[in-house]
């Protein structure tokens, strides 16, 4: 049998496992008991403990308790922040191997982040077909045309993720195949289009050759680029202006001093529980004699990291720089050359707010991810305005939700409670991972051009949030929930719509995400029609 | 509940202990019920009353039989013959075989209704369509944990009792124990009435059951989420790879870490009730004896689950005449119960394939193959009984027939696959190839054979042998325990920039 033979043991041998083996599975309750819930330890991977489930007596809040009871021990019961930072300390400094499958520990220590399909899009797994490659193309065409109908001129990069960059820390175990998507697209512009493409990836990567122990081009233990890669890069954004009227030099290594280690800005040191254990020091750069430039948070702005910058006394052009969360570093720089230079932090073009603005010039200066998990609209598709008129005239309607009845949690995405309101459904969102499937329905696309499907959503947020719609590539395919589309949501009452055109998308198990905000969602509307675009 | 989950180790488990220690012996049973039922609903919620449903009605046919006369230990077969002459015992005996029609009857619905009934509605949805009804199957649904362990217990009372070989419980409380035990609930092992009845009337726990129990347990959970846990993650990513583009080497890794991962979780847990039945008095029969050690496919079923291949033996490939009826009924008989064990596992079928496969083997070692292996060196035998059970559990895994067939062919075709796409580097880490080894060893009898010598030699209790085994185990318990954590630990990391 798998059975031990029992040998002769003393009774303070069999002491010792029982004393081990109790004190082993009552000390996490103990501690418990005693300190509370190490609530910080759960912030530091950046969300939020799970709540405690109330108890109550209704059928459904009876059956959802042993559920809640366990989401909320487990982020609560003690010695849990000890336990993974042992865990993570063996795993990266001895095995060398990332405790979650979305890291990668690279060469010397290096850590780098593969979700979003970071290292598919890295390796050329998953290049874009020639009409996906097409269709990028004519959007981006749309969108300078747009662009240059306000008067501006239009710049559009994508970012290079880090393992581009700095693709020899990459283990070789990781062999690429082909070319990287934004690889692709830029070679299938340039080939075939004049809208204004530029690369900064060979100035990224000339950059890495200064690189010294406490200066690099990207964050050796984070996602985003220094100072140093934000300034290389802003010098390549700035000449590719050179052949217009705004045309203007970058300022040189000269114009900046070294200011030593300012800290670890981007590091999954502390999400891993291993801060003060992975060593973060990174040197920022500051124009010598102070920033001309200054940022100012404004009414105006729609979404609060949006970011502004204003030189009042001068008369140079104005501009904005369309980004993501790696904007924040290459700003300033930027700003050193604009009388007014507008922050706009989206993943999707916002053509309401350039037309608001009317800038000299925009750069759309986006990373590399969306390129692997996004379908992009053209500009026209993300005017609401013009999208309410559309779907007020169409009558194919392809899905009306009835909210009473319809409307589950997705099995896994469950931090969240549903309750049936009259004619309405309210979510109360515990956590990020709570999604409501939207019921089956024909996603078939309209055969003429320019008609695609639109689903309206009237929903109330509990404060300013991300609505994303997630769908999948095949009836039997799993949920892919990078694939999305995304609407801001704002505090109270949101009338919003939300583009379908991505003619890969099946209408089985659509999953939308109402918010990673806590707080009480109230859906009172959710249909899909097939709509024309005039 | 599970037992690798924080709910149950660092709550429910030391509470019970700690209740269990202090309450009266009176109360133990009473105490151990609560807790079991608790576990069940935990995790199964209302279901749990077709499990009091099935225990009140099990609890009904065996008094039922035990007053019609069974349960006196006398075997049925036995009563048969000397009572020709006595037309009422005749009737009697009758009744009693009614009755355990009836029950096992029961008992089959139950498992049928809430297994296997929407795949067989899907199985034959498109005949029934044929006929010209407008007949759409519902979507299936997952069964309720442990039902097929608990109605295999409740067989095994029922025709026990009849056949005389058990006495009918007359406490309701205790017979449900004996069926909820939280211990073996969820994954067994198939507990015989029979082997329990005692200890559930009366057990004592002494210090060293205790310590033994502790020690089973931890080495139980810690090949569950060491072991077990690791492969399980290693196997899945290279399952996910699509049958056209992984390369041979790689689907052989896939298939030893699929098996190290179905040993040791299953293993893990039959371990972990083990200790922990031992903790609380009861003395649980072995579920595996080292199946990979094995040198034919005949003589892996005497080492897998064993309380499951023996339970078939005993209720059913006997019953139906075993090998005593000719060469032929007994491989149909072989046949029928490696298809029932086969569907026992889960409703579709690729199980039915999986026993219809194991059933082929085993019929043709009978035949002649197990006399010609016996001919070649152990180590050949080996490599063969191997391949022959890794290659049943892609079927195992798989989610059709045709899946199952993609995840087969590239086991024997070199030089296919995309080894650019899919390196073998990528997909075995240091971790992963370090747990396998680890697995590889334990699935030896390497340890019992340590234990043996160390008894042999006489190593003085107390010495370095001491040292050694609860250093071994405190390491078990802290890897345990930081994996165990680990699994809770989900940090947001970017997924809206």
């Amino acid at each position: 049998m798998d059975e031990f033979p029992e040998p002769r043991r003393t009774l303070l041998a069999h002491g010792a496992v029982i004393a081990g083996l109790l004190v082993a599975i009552s000390a996490p309750a103990a501690d418990l008991a005693i300190n509370g819930a190490d609530v910080d330890s759960v912030k530091r991977e950046r969300r939020s403990p799970a709540p405690f489930p109330s108890l109550g007596f209704s059928a459904s809040a009876l059956s959802a308790f042993p559920r809640g009871f366990d989401r909320w021990f487990q982020d609560a019961f003690g010695l849990r922040d000890v336990l993974i930072r042992m865990h993570n300390r063996i795993a990266v400094f001895s095995l060398g191997s990332s405790p979650i499958d979305t890291l990668l520990i690279g060469k010397d220590g290096w850590i780098f982040h593969l979700e979003q399909k970071a290292m598919e899009s890295f390796r050329g797994l998953e290049p874009f077909e020639d009409w996906e490659l097409e269709h990028w193309r004519r959007v981006l065409e749309l969108r300078r045309d747009f662009v240059e109908s306000l008067g501006a001129e239009y710049v559009v990069t994508h970012l290079p993720s880090k393992l581009e960059v700095y693709d020899h820390l990459v283990p070789e175990r990781f062999v690429r195949v082909g070319p990287s998507r934004r690889a692709q697209l830029l070679a299938h512009m340039r080939e075939h289009s004049n809208v204004r493409m530029v690369d900064v990836l060979p100035a990224l990567k000339a950059e890495v050759a200064f690189d010294r122990p406490d200066r690099h081009v990207y964050y050796p233990h984070g996602v985003h680029w220094t100072d140093s890669g934000a300034a290389a890069a802003y010098r390549v954004l700035i000449d590719s202006l050179d052949d217009t009227p705004l045309s203007t030099d970058p300022l040189g290594r000269e114009a900046f001093e070294t200011l030593s280690d300012v800290g670890h800005r981007d590091s999954w040191a502390g999400r891993l529980h291993l801060e003060g254990e992975i060593k973060d020091q990174e040197s920022g750069l500051r124009r010598i004699g102070g920033w001309r430039a200054e940022m100012k948070r404004e009414k105006h702005a729609r979404f609060r990291r949006d970011r502004h910058y204003l030189q009042p006394e001068s008369s140079l052009p104005t501009a904005v720089l369309l980004h993501d969360s790696m904007g924040p570093w290459i700003l300033p720089f930027m700003a050193e050359h604009f009388s007014r230079l507008e922050g706009v932090r989206r993943l999707y073009f916002p053509p309401e707010v350039l037309a608001e603005i009317k800038p000299d010039v925009v750069f759309d200066a986006i990373g590399e991810r969306p390129l692997a998990t996004r379908w992009p609209v053209g500009p026209t598709l993300a005017i609401q305005d013009r999208l309410e008129r559309a779907f007020e005239k169409a009558t194919d309607v392809r899905l009306l939700v009835d909210l009473n009845r319809e409307l589950h949690l997705e099995p896994g995405m469950e931090q969240a409670v549903l309750s049936r309101l009259d004619g309405a459904l309210e979510i109360a969102v515990e956590a990020g991972g709570n999604a409501v499937a939207l019921p089956p329905f024909d996603a078939t696309m309209p055969k003429s051009a320019g008609e695609f499907l639109l689903l309206k959503l009237d929903i109330e947020e509990p404060g300013e949030s991300q609505i994303d719609v997630n769908y999948r590539f095949a009836v039997d395919g799993p949920v892919d929930v990078l694939n999305s589309y995304t609407v801001e949501g704002q505090q109270g009452r949101n009338v919003v719509y939300i583009p379908l055109s991505n003619p890969r998308m099946v209408g089985t198990g659509v999953l939308l995400r109402v918010g990673r905000t806590r707080g009480r969602y109230v859906l009172r509307h959710v249909e899909i029609r097939a709509v024309t675009d005039e | 509940m599970v037992f690798s989950q924080p709910t149950f180790l660092f709550l429910f488990l030391p509470i019970v202990l700690g209740l269990y220690a202090l309450a009266p012996r009176s109360a133990k049973n009473a105490l151990l019920l609560g807790a079991s039922l608790l576990f069940y609903s935990w995790g199964e919620e209302w279901l749990v009353l077709v499990m009091l449903a099935s225990i009140g009605v099990n609890y009904r046919f065996g008094r039922w039989l035990e007053r019609l006369g069974a349960a006196e230990g006398v075997a049925p077969s036995s009563r048969d013959r000397t009572s020709h002459a006595d037309k009422a015992e005749q009737a009697n005996l009758s009744r009693q075989r009614w009755v355990v029609a009836l029950a096992v009857a029961f008992n089959l619905a139950l498992l049928v209704a809430l297994k296997y009934a929407v795949w067989l509605l899907h199985v034959f949805a498109e005949p029934i369509r044929s006929l010209g009804f407008d007949f759409q199957p519902p979507d299936s649904m997952p069964p309720p944990i442990g039902i097929s362990f608990f109605t295999f217990q409740a067989i095994s009372y029922v025709v026990d009792v009849y056949r005389g070989q058990a006495q009918a419980q007359r406490r309701v409380l205790d017979f449900a124990l004996y069926i909820a035990l939280f211990p073996q609930l969820i994954a067994g092992p198939i507990v015989r009435y029979r082997d329990i009845a005692r200890q559930i009337q009366a057990r004592t726990t002494r210090f060293s059951d205790f310590a033994e129990g502790c020690r089973r347990f931890i080495f139980g959970l810690a090949k569950k989420v060491v072991i077990a846990d690791t492969m399980s993650a290693a196997a899945s990513k290279i399952f996910e790879i699509p049958g056209s583009e992984i390369t041979m080497p790689l689907a052989w890794v896939g298939l030893i870490f699929y098996g190290l991962h179905l040993y040791f979780d299953f293993s893990g847990y039959s371990d972990m009730a083990i200790g922990l039945g031992r903790m609380f008095g009861f003395r649980l029969l072995e579920n595996f004896n080292y199946p990979y050690i094995s040198s034919s496919v005949t003589e892996f079923w005497v080492r897998w689950h064993i309380s499951l291949s023996s339970w078939f033996r005993d209720y059913l490939y006997i019953p139906l005449g075993g090998n005593k009826k000719g060469a032929f009924r007994t491989y149909l008989n072989l046949m029928l119960v490696f298809v029932l064990c086969g569907l026992w596992h889960g409703a579709a079928g690729v199980f039915l394939v999986f026993g219809l496969y194991h059933g082929g083997f085993l019929i043709l070692e009978r035949v002649g193959l197990g006399r010609a292996l016996g001919r070649i060196p152990r180590p050949f035998r080996h490599v063969y009984a191997m391949v022959a059970v890794m290659l049943s559990f892609t079927v195992f895994r798989a989610t059709s027939l045709a899946d199952a067939a993609e995840r087969t062919m590239p086991l024997f075709l070199p030089g296919t696959g995309d080894s650019l796409r899919h390196p073998l580097a990528l997909y075995v880490e240091t971790k992963s190839l370090g747990i396998a080894a680890i697995g590889i060893l334990l699935s030896t009898p390497v340890y019992p054979l340590y234990l043996r010598w160390r008894g042999r030699a006489h190593v003085a209790a107390g010495g370095v042998g001491d040292l050694l085994e609860l250093t071994f185990l405190a390491a078990a318990v802290a890897a345990t325990w930081m994996l165990l954590s680990v699994n809770t630990f989900t940090p947001f990391l970017y997924f809206r920039f």
